[in-house]
């Protein structure tokens, strides 16, 4: 894969197939679809300490944080629907403008799939190899984690 | 408001004093917790975004929350600390608040 940067943005080429399904599994990744996943990416400010506090999150703030996440996994669901192939390569553009929608995303499917397969700093620091479904979501993570650097370097917060 | 007995024997209505932990204004921390996933590099990014912190002093908060667990990023009224954990959370950090003891 080459990672061409620009002012305009980000184009990342020569893609192999698997790279390019990785890419168009991102928004289902990102999705908070489980219980563990939407509890890790719609955590509470008190943690339960609060349960009043923690309600009124959940009733007043949580649905604008909805709102504002589905925008930017929107924006990345576009962009790899309109990933280009030429031959058995894969291209995918994506513009500045769109570049921190991109940012969330990785994070939030990282994050997602780490509370959905029980991720532990262990898995993170090798400390042991995980197997069958969990090994796959850490190859996952640890990609949209090489993309999310990627663009992070180049893009402000 | 609740009805009492006057010394006359006459029902008198008191108005209860409510202090609030607004109105006592005890300083209320921003803590971010560790997770195994979120980058270094993000995490650090994310607090010179939202503190405006310079480089050195977001890298020490993110090295304390990745090796301590977890950090004290901020201190103040609890309205604006609320405002800090909404905007981190916006950044998908474990970000929460609690009374400065």
């Amino acid at each position: 894969m080459e990672i061409h940067v620009s002012e305009r943005g980000f184009v990342f080429a020569e893609m192999e197939s698997l790279i390019a399904e990785l890419l168009r599994g991102l928004p289902a990744c990102a999705d908070p679809d489980d219980e563990a996943s939407r509890q890790r990416i719609f955590s509470t400010p008190t943690g339960g300490a609060d349960a009043e506090a923690d309600r009124e999150w959940r009733e007043e703030v949580e649905p604008d944080l909805r709102e504002l996440f589905q925008s930017h996994v929107d924006v990345v669901a576009a962009d790899v629907a309109a990933i280009r192939q030429s031959g058995e390569r894969f291209t995918l553009s994506i513009s500045a403008e769109n570049s921190r929608a991109w940012i969330h995303t990785l994070n939030q499917a990282r994050l997602a799939l780490g509370a959905r397969h029980g991720v532990t700093d262990d898995d993170t620091a090798g400390h042991r190899r995980p197997r069958g479904p969990k090994a796959f979501a850490m190859m996952q993570i640890d990609f949209y984690g090489m993309l999310l650097s990627a663009i992070l370097e180049r893009t402000e917060l | 408001m609740k009805p009492t007995r006057s010394a006359t024997g006459g029902d008198v209505l008191t108005e209860e004093e409510t202090r609030t932990e607004e109105t006592l204004d005890v300083p209320w921390n921003v803590v971010v917790r560790n997770d195994p996933i979120n980058l270094m590099e993000y995490v650090a990014r994310v607090f010179m975004a939202v503190f405006a912190f310079p480089r050195q002093k977001a890298e020490v908060h993110m090295l304390e929350v990745h090796q301590k667990g977890r950090s004290i990023v901020w201190t103040g009224t609890r309205e604006r600390a609320e405002l800090f954990v909404q905007q981190l959370h916006t950044y998908l950090l474990l970000a929460s608040i609690e009374k400065s003891r």
